[in-house]
């Protein structure tokens, strides 16, 4: 196996256990080859550690009047659209914003 | 009270939704925007720190899936492809504002929502508190340091939790490059908090 497929692989490795999403077999071979290499042992750690940092990262959600706020610019490009199909019918040329 | 026809597209999924709209049904746009509004929000406040350019951008990104509608082809999964939208508005938008200035990585004062991120006096806080407000400011800086393919793939995957499929498709990148990425932006993110953060106060 070549050094590109073979970082490729620890990198797939690393990424599942950091998401848990190891089987078990995967996990006891991997937690072998932890033990074996102090760098990605770090490396598994770390990936785990950001994970939980970003999972609790405050949320951020549409503010309050955004609604009305986006009903209104939709309102004015539903009107946009109505002028320049009936410009396209009666064949006047676009204007250029 | 919410007519028949708008309780049925409630009932829809995302790809059915966007179909109605291409054929017209204008009350589908609404119900894409109330399924996406906020998580476009938490997307695409990584980008911004700002919560009006957020906004701003959030709504952009509606208005181009409505205007685009009808270049929407189904075997992409509506929220891959309003992703891919958003994330090029984010891209341009960014590029634009380094251009202009160097990126001040401050919250915006002059936004009353910002003020999650206002360092107050140490004496008024508690220890932990104070600890926990600088740590979670320092984990938005050091994502804000993070380079764009890096900063990209791990806001779509640890932050918005898509698959790895999905952010794929989203950044037009092979998936093994979207894994090794993944890896390598959770080390650079470790590096560049690992002074600051105390794990256990985030």
């Amino acid at each position: 196996m070549n050094k590109e497929k073979n970082d490729a692989l620890l990198d797939e490795f690393i990424n599942d256990f950091a998401e848990g999403s190891l089987t078990r077999a995967e996990l006891q071979a991997f937690s072998e080859l932890q033990n074996q290499d102090e760098e990605i042992r770090i490396q598994a750690q770390c990936g785990i550690r950001v994970r939980n940092y970003l999972k609790n990262l405050k949320r951020v959600k549409a503010r309050p009047g955004f609604d009305q706020r986006m009903a209104a610019k939709f309102a004015m490009e539903l009107q946009r659209e109505t002028v320049e199909q009936n410009r396209e019918q009666t064949g006047q040329p676009a204007v250029s914003s | 009270m919410e007519s028949s026809s708008t309780v049925k597209l409630h009932k829809l999924s995302d790809e059915d939704v966007m179909e109605q709209l291409q054929e017209g049904v204008i009350e589908a746009f609404d119900i894409i925007v109330q399924r996406y509004k906020d998580r476009l929000h938490n997307f695409l406040y990584r980008y911004t720190h700002n919560h009006q350019d957020c906004e701003d951008l959030v709504q952009e990104t509606f208005l181009r899936v409505y205007r685009s509608r009808q270049s929407y082809v189904r075997i992409a999964k509506l929220s891959t492809w309003m992703y891919t939208i958003a994330l090029n508005l984010a891209k341009s938008m960014y590029k634009k504002k380094q251009r202009m200035t160097t990126i001040s990585m401050h919250a915006d004062p002059s936004d009353p929502e910002d003020r999650e991120f206002e360092i107050e006096d140490s004496v008024i806080l508690q220890d932990e508190k104070l600890h926990q407000k600088m740590s979670v400011n320092e984990l938005e800086k050091a994502l804000m340091k993070l380079n764009d393919d890096f900063r990209e793939v791990i806001v779509l995957r640890d932050i918005q939790q898509l698959t790895y499929e999905e952010i794929a498709e989203i950044t037009d990148t092979a998936m093994g490059t979207v894994k090794s990425r993944i890896n390598r932006a959770r080390q650079q993110l470790q590096a560049l908090i690992g002074e600051y953060v105390n794990p256990e106060t985030i």
